[in-house]
């Protein structure tokens, strides 16, 4: 009862023509960023942070959530008819995707993946509904002690079950750590690195940084080197009708579809895993679970429905630690609580009692985008295959004019841009050379947090480091993250050992 | 490959000295004690975990390099695109947001992309007045210098 007034308080804000139409601008950007393959959900969405200073904060967030989970809709299509990941998220897509293409089933696996992606976004929303208000609940009771364990546990998850050497992505956390600290102290107003630079005062501005290492250090790497050749690409289906999936295919696909709408849904939650792991790990059950495996990698339906359907349950999920704890799971989720932050709006779990219909608001417009997806993905099909032919030449001018109009936006000087370029060029090494993003984003955003429960816990507890562990959800977040990163080293260390014990034979 | 894996020395190494001289500013911060820690504290101890993972990090391989499929043609153009960025900072207080937006496209378009001067001209010239209109339309003034524009 009390949720079908939520909603319908929700849908009240979402149904509004402004919101409506945000909703819109959001899925279609989406698609076609998802579409194309130089340009991701997270570049896209840096990319328009500062066009939301103009606009209402649920507005604002409503459009940037539609880039997201749009993307994921996006992103198979390229996939399963190029055979080249639109998305770092549909990655799996390709191999059993084109298979099907080329058989003749690409509008089959175009429509499983619209149909499996809209059944998946929309149970993980119908979860986060369920599971949102009683984890706001919960986490209303905790103090700065469970704060610092939930943002320590959860950097250190970002960084080992991201991609990539872990120690590396440990490196850019503890660098975005430090970025936050750069301005006034949060207590005392003591200067900190601000090398006496008046602007530097209230710290580095997160628009320019993301512009840079999202928007220009993605232009960088499209111009170092030749443009991906497309080999073949595979008719796209002409008729609607083509798109519906044959009764076989349905029944096939039925069991993937839900069994990936809840791997997406729990990966999701995870700090760090994100819509990408959770697409691996669906696919990977599904090969297990099948009864004959040996027909994946040749155009099973299921490698289709199941990570498709992952990745979108994982876009509904991942709103869960922002919207209750205040808590970034993802570099995406990162961005939008910069969006919330332009505005003043600290999203956590007073939000839903402060501000209901901002809440319920952006939760149903979500219901609303998955419609809107469904809709405009199936006719819409060859339209946006033409998209992907977008060569470089023309996206490259596009996007740097949209990061310097926007750097320079962020408060009329062109210093900024000057920051935006330092950024764009590190990160820009730092992929090359392995070191990831996501960590030190999210540390920048985490960091201020971090250090003001750190400072007030230990104030509370006169100095002991103890509290962290005697007070009883604190001491939980902590056991966990320790066992969560401690088994992987263990049993990689050990195993090798063990397996040279057992066989007399192995190289040491 | 050798040249990539020296890069990827050299930025290591970056990180580190970064780690350094993050540790050497925090200690002149005011540190505090642990039981009324002040603003130096949290800096400091990041600091010092920066710089430690920094150094283990620098013997760890890259496993992605080897599919790294950059080009020295490609490094070029990278390194020409920064420049004419800085330029575009530089300048654009001075000589104004029309003039040198058009200029930075078609340094884009026509030396980096390699499109066709009629098409170059059309493009730059309405993709700047376009977005100029569009954003002090928007309540952002951008900067207009010489011209008066």
């Amino acid at each position: 009862m009390d949720i079908l007034h939520s909603l319908a308080l929700g849908f009240s804000v979402s149904l509004q023509p402004a919101n409506l139409l945000y909703c819109f601008i959001g899925v279609l950007l989406g698609t076609l960023v998802g579409v194309l393959p130089g340009l991701g959900s997270a570049a896209t969405i840096a990319l328009l942070l500062p066009i939301t200073y103009h606009i209402p904060t649920t507005s604002a967030v409503i459009m940037l959530a539609g880039i997201w989970y749009g993307s994921m809709y996006g992103g198979s299509t390229t996939a399963i008819l190029l055979r080249v990941p639109g998305e770092s998220a549909s990655v799996m897509t390709c191999i059993d995707g084109f298979e099907m293409a080329k058989r003749g089933r690409a509008g089959a696996a175009l429509g499983i993946s619209a149909f499996g992606s809209f059944i998946a976004g929309t149970v993980g929303l119908v979860g986060l509904i369920f599971l949102a208000p009683p984890l706001a609940n919960f986490a209303l009771s905790f103090g700065p002690p469970e704060y610092f364990a939930l943002t320590l546990v959860g950097l250190s998850l970002v960084s080992f079950l991201g991609s990539g050497v872990w120690t590396k992505a440990l490196v850019m956390a503890a660098l975005g750590l430090l970025l936050g600290t750069v301005g006034l102290d949060p207590v005392v107003s003591h200067e900190r690195f601000t090398f006496g630079v008046l602007s530097l005062q209230s710290g580095i501005d997160l628009v320019p940084m993301v512009m840079g290492l999202f928007g220009l250090s993605q232009v960088f790497s499209m111009l170092d080197r030749r443009p991906p050749t497309i080999e073949e690409i595979a008719k796209p289906p002409s008729r609607f009708s083509e798109l519906m999936p044959n009764e076989a295919e349905w029944r096939l696909s039925i069991g993937a579809i839900l069994r990936g709408t809840l791997v997406g849904f729990l990966v999701g939650i995870l700090p760090g895993a994100g819509a990408t792991i959770s697409s691996y790990v669906a696919y990977a059950i599904e090969k297990r679970h099948s009864s004959t495996p040996e027909r994946f990698g040749h155009g099973a339906i299921e490698g289709v429905a199941a990570p498709e359907s992952a990745n979108n349950a994982a876009t509904s999920s991942g709103f869960i630690p922002l919207l209750t704890l205040g808590l970034p799971a993802n570099v995406v989720m990162a961005l939008m609580l910069g969006a919330f932050m332009l505005h003043g709006v600290t999203p956590g779990p007073t939000l839903m009692l402060q501000k209901p219909d901002m809440f319920w608001g952006i939760i149903t417009s979500m219901f609303i985008g998955n419609v809107m997806l469904l809709l405009l993905n199936l006719p819409l099909i060859g339209l946006f295959t033409q998209v992907t032919r977008m060569p470089y030449r023309y996206l490259i001018p596009v996007i740097v004019l949209a990061c310097v109009v926007g750097a320079y936006g962020v408060n009329n000087s062109a210093a900024d841009i000057v920051v935006m370029l330092g950024f764009g060029v590190f990160g820009y090494l730092a992929e090359k050379f392995g070191y990831g993003l996501a960590p030190l984003v999210l540390a920048f955003v985490l960091g201020p947090l971090m250090e003001m429960s750190l400072r007030q816990s230990l104030i509370i507890s006169q100095g002991d480091f103890a509290i962290f562990v005697e007070r009883p959800i604190s001491g939980v977040l902590l056991a966990l993250g320790v066992a969560f990163v401690a088994l992987p080293l263990v049993r990689r260390i050990f195993k090798p050992l063990a397996e040279t014990a057992l066989d007399p034979k192995a190289e040491p | 490959m050798r040249a990539a894996r020296l890069g990827e020395a050299l930025f290591g190494a970056l990180l580190l000295g970064l780690g350094l001289f993050a540790i050497y500013q925090a200690s002149t911060l005011p540190v505090g004690s642990l039981r009324q820690p002040d603003a130096g504290l949290f800096p400091l101890a990041v600091s010092v975990v920066l710089t430690l993972l920094a150094a283990l990090s620098l013997g760890a391989r890259n496993h992605a390099q080897d599919s790294d499929t950059a080009e020295r043609a490609g490094i070029v153009r990278v390194v020409v695109l920064i420049a004419a960025l800085a330029a575009y900072a530089w300048l654009l207080p001075r000589v104004g947001f029309i003039v040198c937006t058009i200029a930075l496209l078609v340094l884009m378009l026509r030396g980096l992309g390699r499109v066709g001067w009629l098409w170059t001209s059309v493009a730059a010239v309405t993709g700047t007045v376009a977005c100029y209109v569009l954003f002090t339309r928007l309540g952002l003034p951008l900067p207009d210098g010489l011209l008066g524009f």
